[in-house]
């Protein structure tokens, strides 16, 4: 394919801003049996991310009697886009993203009030069009929080760089593709430290810089829908829960509806000004 | 700390906790009045009760306020508190409870654990924890097998998170139900009440584990279980208590289930 047009008249090719994000919905408790989960759809990437534990490690030749171990698996499904990521099974790539999902969460969780164990991180991207693997550290951070796991702060990750010479944050595939420049970061929203730098291709020391910044600043509105996900799990569950108190002869209390709370969520899409670059 | 701690002892010997074979006298299976007491103590009574009015919904990372003295579930940084769980603070006690998370064995702690193996020393039990139990052989005079489920007491937690476990009695019969461990607390309401309420209306045996495992036999058991589940639901909700008054009132919704 020939490089298309990146920017046209001061837009990009779907129409934002330099400095505007893609649509991003999340929610958190989507799966029954992991004890944390999110789902996130961030532009045409659709995430899932599920964590389980603490619990015992296995194998446990890599306890550690000190802290819990803080393991990802960041998998493309075989069926996630149309080219490049056609096998299922561990690759170069996933390895690598599996690795630094998990280097960015070892700063951030509580691992000493958990020794000997693991916690278990699982990324599965379902469709991809760039940035998945912000968006699924994004995601990840948000099932750890369902999962009651302390942390020091609910991490997300936003992308920047340069597409046809000028500085831009959350690429899709074909940005990220033709772009010049690619710097994935991840942030720490409450201090500001930078928890994930990588760089594609080349830039200048000024232009490096400015990158950063338009991420860090573009996270934080992330970090907003992501506690609005965290926060619009418990208000639903409050208003499931005193409708049913409520309403005692009403059907909804029955035992067999235990989890109901997981179960009967619909997604909705997470109000907030990303939203608003929808087409 | 645990529902059937309110049962005389003639009660537990009528439910068979103490078995003739043991004589009944110098094995303890239940923590006794004053022991229970102690245990409302630790943790505070508050903390078992409704969530104050004013609690708000706080996510890790958020800030509390400026840092006084510790409180669970948060860390300080830099002269001020932050969450490190999602849960509900209230501002004016100062307590975090937080919504999830795991039950890390504590001492003196009453659970609910089922042997997953049986050794020389002794027997290994799973607290639905990441750390598994083990009751000394020196602990017991009895023998337990492969799936038993029982209730025993933390005696001892070390650093590496390996937990003792002593007083363990075998519950017969009966049914289980696993929630998770944070919501305990409400289960039992403030100072017994929520769980004294259960027994009187069921007149169910209900032993509550600190561990999130909950024993109910006899009485109305499927109301009980009924109201246990609903509890948990509507843990971080208020005026729980006249919820589940009413749906014990109108005898639950499972009649006949």
């Amino acid at each position: 394919m020939d490089k298309p047009k990146l920017i046209v008249d001061g837009k990009r090719m779907d129409g934002r801003a330099m400095d505007e994000l893609r649509p991003i919905l999340i929610k958190a408790g989507v799966l029954n049996k992991a004890d944390g989960s999110a789902y996130i759809e961030w532009g045409k990437n659709k995430v899932l991310a599920a964590v389980y534990g603490p619990r015992e490690c296995i194998p446990k030749h890599d306890e550690n009697p000190y802290k819990a171990l803080v393991r990802c698996t960041y998998r493309m499904s075989p069926f996630c886009s149309l080219e490049e990521h056609g096998r299922r099974g561990p690759s170069r790539r996933g390895t690598e993203i599996s690795k630094l999902i998990s280097n960015v969460f070892d700063t951030v969780v509580m691992a000493e009030h958990f020794p000997k164990t693991a916690i278990d991180i699982f990324v599965e991207v379902l469709q991809a069009d760039g940035g998945t693997r912000v968006a699924g550290l994004t995601a990840a951070a948000v099932a750890l929080a369902d999962a009651g796991i302390p942390m020091k702060d609910v991490v997300c990750g936003v992308a920047a760089g340069k597409i046809d010479g000028e500085i831009a944050v959350d690429f899709g595939k074909y940005e990220d593709n033709f772009g010049e420049s690619d710097i994935p970061v991840a942030v720490s929203p409450r201090t500001g430290e930078l928890l994930l730098l990588q760089m594609d291709g080349m830039l200048t020391k000024d232009e490096v810089m400015r990158s950063v910044d338009m991420a860090i600043s573009a996270s934080m509105k992330v970090h907003e829908l992501q506690v609005a996900a965290l926060k619009e799990r418990y208000a639903e569950k409050e208003k499931s829960g005193a409708l049913g108190g409520e309403g005692d002869n009403g059907g909804g209390s029955l035992p067999s509806d235990a989890g109901g709370g997981r179960q009967g969520m619909a997604l909705q899409p997470v109000p907030g000004d990303a939203g608003e670059s929808a087409r | 700390m645990f529902g059937a701690k309110r049962f005389g002892k003639e009660k537990f010997e009528r439910a068979g906790f103490r078995g003739g074979r043991r004589g009944g006298q110098q094995f303890a299976p239940m923590p006794q009045a004053p022991a229970a007491g102690a245990e409302q103590e630790r943790h505070g009574p508050e903390s078992h009760g409704e969530p104050a009015r004013k609690s708000r919904l706080v996510v890790p990372g958020e800030l509390l306020g400026a840092a006084g003295r510790p409180i669970p579930h948060t860390f300080t940084e830099k002269g001020s508190a932050y969450s490190s769980v999602v849960g509900l603070f209230d501002d004016a006690s100062g307590k975090l409870i937080p919504l999830e998370g795991v039950y890390t064995p504590a001492l003196d702690d009453v659970v609910v654990g089922v042997v997953v193996a049986v050794r020389f020393a002794g027997f290994t039990l799973d607290l639905k924890s990441p750390y598994e139990g083990f009751i000394s052989g020196k602990d017991t005079r009895d023998v337990f097998k492969l799936g038993e489920v029982l209730v025993s007491r933390v005696k001892e937690v070390d650093e590496v998170r390996n937990v003792d476990l002593t007083e363990a009695s075998k519950l017969e019969g009966g049914e289980i139900i696993e929630i998770p461990s944070v919501k305990v607390p409400r289960v039992i309401g403030k100072n017994s009440s929520m769980i004294r309420m259960l027994q009187d209306a069921t007149k169910s045996e209900i032993v509550v584990g600190k561990n999130g495992r909950i024993w109910v036999k006899g009485g109305n058991s499927a109301l009980a279980i009924e109201a246990i589940l609903k509890i948990e639901r509507e843990a971080h909700t208020q005026g729980l208590t006249d919820r589940i008054s009413a749906l014990l009132g109108s005898g639950g919704q499972s009649r006949g289930v």
